[in-house]
């Protein structure tokens, strides 16, 4: 078990530079996801910590010793990999028990072990088939498990479940966080997926860039986000944005979205105070508009007045398109919702969560 | 022609008794037979040239089987010591084979997986194979002169190794690269050092390669002609040279070029059949997602 840190870490392909200056520092035990769309640097930054790439600046510690030179045998860690890199020549059991015997586990300790990590994976039954005769999942078990048997400082994963259909990667992913209840051990997780971030995550590394745009727990992203692009890539369906006008009225603050006028809260709108006039940008979340009930809007609420574009159906929730001013604009409601195109749909819009971004720095304000 | 009107029905060849799949298999049997004797005959006739007798060569109509195989020629092949030249041919392209395996595999491997020298080194190691030899023929013979090599193993075994290393790293470093870099890497992090991922992972699954590349390696070394009459004398004449002296202005020996090249044959024959069940595709199934 093992703490990581990196300190200001580069990484140069040719005159690509993929990871810019990154300062991590994952704690014993947690889990961590890396995160952020293609290109981003989180699959390098996975393989500079596994040692399957040099770091072209920087230094690599784990367990407080710098690896930046050592080889990846020797950095005790343990990988799963997006395409699952069976060894195809071997029968699944050999596969599992690959890593403990080329670490000099004894003969007698090799088969119970690798039979434990094969009941936790529900793969028991498949240990003497060979890789081609396995299925994409259960493929991917028998990665996880050939990980799972060694007791290594760190497990890694790269992507592991964006090659499974969504009802399995569903499944494998409760049982990747289960395995870390069970196991704690240090797990450092990549995916481009924000859900799968969200949902596994003690902690999350969003990166942009080669950069870390921001980092922290999966619910402050969420609530917080400390840019646009955080914002809108923490959550599902995606924070809509709209250009908007910060107005000062009568000592409040209130935004201004085309012809609609939206008030903010006052705890709010004393932040705000001097800011009367600003252009920004005025984002919220689908599901941080509620259908309007009564005369008087939520407390914290703005009334919007709305005309239903298109309606999509979930299931426990229905989705709703509507224009604010020019911009097309995504409502989450209830499923039981029986909206029509064309209807008027009066929202309440929960100002105290709305995110006020600078359009130049594109930062949040 | 009216839209109603029905195609006229072709008359069946087959009995109507016959299912189609049936009928389909009798035709592929024919046409695998027809290409079999196309491509067998010439050597049963070697063979049987070599155990018939003087008379029976030249005989019209062709005899298709001697009536008495006659194999008193093999034993004058033994006799005469002509049967050095296959143990000649036998040990050069040996050596040769194993050497331009291991260096062209390793190499391979840099090129694969460091891109060692780009793109370009590639292409330019691969042109080398498409020399013609008679091109580099002479000043190769008067540097062997130089060396001391004309007529003796090691200047042919270096020179095949030579000639045959664009062809082995060529298709090695295509096997390579048909293997996921991921599967290597997998075995990095599970405790391997690279030689170790070489050995265990990266040589295990690229076996078909290595052994269909090793068999033609030998077989480029077993029938190369030019440079081995031109750089032998006696010593260390191989097969296909040996054949031509049956060949004179008087006589041609056709029983013992048939002989000589029964023998010559065999080696190869055993060394395909033996090698053939490591030349089984789909060793890589299973690896990734596919």
């Amino acid at each position: 078990m093992a703490g990581v840190r990196l300190r200001g870490v580069h990484k140069r392909f040719g005159k690509v530079h993929a990871v810019r200056g990154v300062d991590i520092e994952i704690p014993d035990r947690a889990f961590t996801v890396l995160v952020g769309p293609s290109g981003c640097g989180k699959s390098t930054l996975l393989r500079m910590i596994a040692g399957l790439e040099e770091v072209t600046e920087g230094t690599v510690e784990i367990d407080g010793a710098v690896v930046n030179d050592v080889r990846p045998k020797d950095r005790d860690v343990a990988m799963v990999f997006q395409n699952y890199a069976l060894y195809p020549h071997m029968s699944v059991f050999e596969n599992v028990a690959f890593g403990l015997r080329m670490r000099g586990t004894a003969g007698a300790e090799v088969r119970p072990r690798v039979e434990k990590a094969a009941a936790m994976l529900g793969i028991m039954d498949l240990l003497e088939r060979q890789p081609r005769q396995l299925s994409g999942g259960q493929r991917q078990r028998v990665a996880m498990g050939r990980a799972l048997v060694r007791d290594a400082k760190l497990y890694l994963f790269d992507e592991p479940l964006s090659n499974l259909d969504a009802q399995l990667r569903d499944e494998m992913r409760t049982e990747i966080k289960r395995l870390h209840q069970e196991m704690q051990r240090t797990m450092i997780y990549v995916t481009h997926d924000q859900v799968e971030a969200m949902t596994l995550a003690d902690r999350i590394v969003l990166l942009r860039e080669g950069e870390i745009e921001q980092e922290g727990p999966p619910l402050e992203l969420y609530e917080r986000p400390a840019t646009r692009f955080v914002a809108g890539f923490i959550g599902s369906p995606a924070m809509n944005f709209a250009p908007a006008e910060l107005e000062a009225a009568d000592g409040a603050v209130q935004v201004r979205v085309g012809e609609t006028v939206l008030a903010l809260p006052p705890g709010r709108a004393e932040r705000l105070g001097g800011d009367g006039g600003r252009a920004v940008l005025f984002g919220i979340r689908p599901e941080h508009m509620y259908r309007a009930e009564g005369e008087a809007p939520r407390p914290d609420c703005a009334r919007l007045d709305t005309t239903v574009e298109i309606v999509e159906p979930m299931g426990a929730n229905t989705l709703v398109n509507f224009h604010l001013g020019e911009t097309s604009m995504l409502v989450r409601l209830d499923g039981s919702a029986a909206e029509r195109p064309g209807n008027a749909l009066p929202l309440d819009v929960d100002m105290s969560r709305a995110v006020l971004v600078d359009p130049e720095s594109e930062r949040v304000i | 022609m009216t839209a109603d009107a029905a195609p006229p029905v072709p008359a069946s060849r087959w009995p109507r008794w016959l299912p189609r799949e049936r009928r389909r298999m009798i035709w592929r049997f024919l046409i695998a037979l027809v290409v079999q004797v196309f491509f067998l005959f010439p050597v049963y006739w070697l063979f049987i040239t070599s155990i018939k007798s003087a008379g029976d060569i030249f005989a019209r109509p062709p005899v298709w089987f001697p009536g008495e195989p006659n194999f008193r020629i093999f034993g004058v092949l033994f006799k005469d010591g002509d049967v050095w030249a296959i143990y000649n041919s036998l040990i050069i392209a040996s050596i040769s084979t194993v050497v331009a395996m291991i260096l062209g595999t390793a190499a391979a491997y840099s090129l694969a997986r460091f891109k060692t020298g780009g793109q370009n080194l590639a292409i330019w190691i691969i042109s080398q194979r498409m020399i013609p030899p008679i091109v580099i023929v002479f000043p190769i013979f008067l540097l062997f002169v130089w060396f001391g090599w004309i007529d003796s193993y090691v200047g042919l075994i270096l020179l095949y190794i030579a000639f045959n290393l664009p062809y082995v790293i060529w298709m090695m470093r295509g096997y390579i690269e048909d293997i996921p870099v991921e599967v290597e890497e997998s075995a990095l992090t599970d405790g391997c050092s690279r030689w170790q991922a070489l050995r265990k992972i990266v040589f295990p699954m690229a076996r078909t390669g290595i052994f269909a590349t090793a068999v033609f390696t030998f077989i480029f070394a077993w029938n190369e002609f030019v440079f081995a009459l031109i750089l032998t004398r006696h010593d260390v004449l191989t097969f296909p040279v040996l054949v031509t002296h049956y060949y004179g202005a008087q006589s041609t020996f056709w029983s013992k070029i048939a002989a000589l090249s029964v023998l010559g044959t065999l080696p190869v024959f055993f060394a395909v059949a033996t090698l053939q069940r490591f030349l089984v595709r789909g060793i890589t199934m299973g690896a990734v997602k596919g």
